[in-house]
């Protein structure tokens, strides 16, 4: 469920973005592994979004990525972007900090200028 | 065509929260969003703090749950400002329900308000209530690996709760592991270690809520700054 807020979420603030008479096609969002979002089930309540409040033959598609943790070595300041959260630095200090991971971005969006006639049934569409 | 955007996904969340804040704070009201897993404690502690409490000290409580009117009515018999929202399928609260929990209840003249969030510990942390302060809540029976496996939580709360620790003696709990997952974290972390049934470190939870409560705004005109003392102890 926690997928599905955020899905309506990037939606809602997405079309506040799609300029009048376009049509969504990409929303674009980066997020923080802090974040707890697993892409695949993001990609579910999204389909499952769409497929509530889309009649599109082709609704916009979510194209998440998923940053990795920014770390930090407090002791020799090594910095590094692991995939995983470290529990110790090369150089053996367990002192490893995060200095990032709770981004959650939306970052751009592609929209259609032209709607073409099958998207017009869209609710998605401010132009119909 | 492609359009730039670069907000934050919960922006919306977040200008309604604005709100909520610019209300509360307008309003003289310290507010605390407590998170915490289901059943680590959450109502449990409220009741407890709300014994404790200086009588004049006027507290309203907004608690959200999937579902019942339970928690409500746990806390009603300490203050008779007390909303229940229940989420439905929603698994935390948004700015939107405290929005519109707070016309339930007299905010003008409240003091000190708790939202006890959904018994969750990953959804609610990126969602802003408008609250002054975030208070993360775990459990010793919930396991000492809770913290390591919900950083987010840990890095977002301005304190960290243990509770039940009247039952460590009871539970496979390694305390020392739990607290240093943490302070790897958040190295300057704030911790306390409390049990809302036995009411050890109940003083202390109360002291931090005292030093963190500022005065109340006295652009309001009524009440002024000194109407009430921090938050005493009984
Ligand atoms: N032994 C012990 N039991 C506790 C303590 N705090 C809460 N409990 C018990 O734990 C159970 C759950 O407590 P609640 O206060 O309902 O927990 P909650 O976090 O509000 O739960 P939800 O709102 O359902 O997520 C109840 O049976 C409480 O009596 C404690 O410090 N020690
Ligand atoms: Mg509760
Ligand atoms: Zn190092």
């Amino acid at each position: 469920m926690h997928e599905m807020s955020i899905a309506q979420a990037i939606l809602d603030l997405a079309r506040r973005h799609v300029p009048a008479g376009a049509v969504l096609r990409t929303v674009r969002v980066r997020v923080g592994p802090l974040r707890g979002i697993d892409p695949q089930c993001m990609q579910w309540a999204w389909q499952g979004l769409m497929a509530e409040q889309s009649d599109a033959a082709a609704p916009p598609a979510l194209e998440l990525t998923t940053l990795p943790w920014q770390v930090r070595c407090a002791d020799c300041g090594d910095q590094w972007s692991p995939q995983e959260l470290p529990q110790r630095c090369a150089c053996g200090s367990e002192r490893v900090r995060l200095i990032g991971g709770d981004e959650f971005q939306l970052v751009c969006i592609e929209v259609d200028e032209q709607p073409r006639g099958d998207v017009c049934k869209s609710k998605l569409s401010k132009t119909c | 065509m492609q359009v730039q955007v670069v907000q934050n996904v919960l922006k919306i969340n977040d200008e309604l929260a604005a709100l909520n804040r610019q209300r509360l704070r307008a309003a003289g009201v310290f507010t605390v969003d407590l998170l915490g897993g289901p059943g680590c404690g959450k109502t449990a502690l409220i009741e407890a703090t709300l014994k404790r409490l200086v009588p004049g000290l006027r507290v309203g409580v907004i608690v959200g749950d999937l579902a019942t009117q339970r928690d409500a009515d746990r806390m009603a018999r300490f203050t008779d400002q007390v909303v229940q929202v229940n989420t439905g399928k929603g698994c935390h609260l948004e700015a939107h329900h405290v929005m519109q929990a707070m016309t339930r209840i007299d905010i003008d003249r409240l003091d000190l308000l708790f939202i006890e969030n959904v018994g969750n510990l990953i959804c609610p942390v990126g969602f802003d209530l408008g609250q002054d302060v975030k208070v993360g809540m775990f459990c010793t029976t919930g396991g000492d690996d809770k913290a390591a496996k919900h950083p987010y939580i840990v890095c977002e709360s301005s304190l960290l709760l243990l509770n039940k620790m009247d039952l460590l003696p009871q539970v496979p709990f390694d305390r020392d592991l739990f607290l240093s997952d943490i302070y790897r974290l958040k190295p300057d972390a704030r911790v306390i270690e409390l049990s809302a049934v036995s009411g050890a470190g109940l003083d202390q939870w109360i002291d931090w809520l005292g030093e963190q409560r500022p005065r109340r705004a006295s652009a309001g005109g009524n009440d002024d700054a000194t109407a009430h003392p921090e938050l005493a102890r009984k």
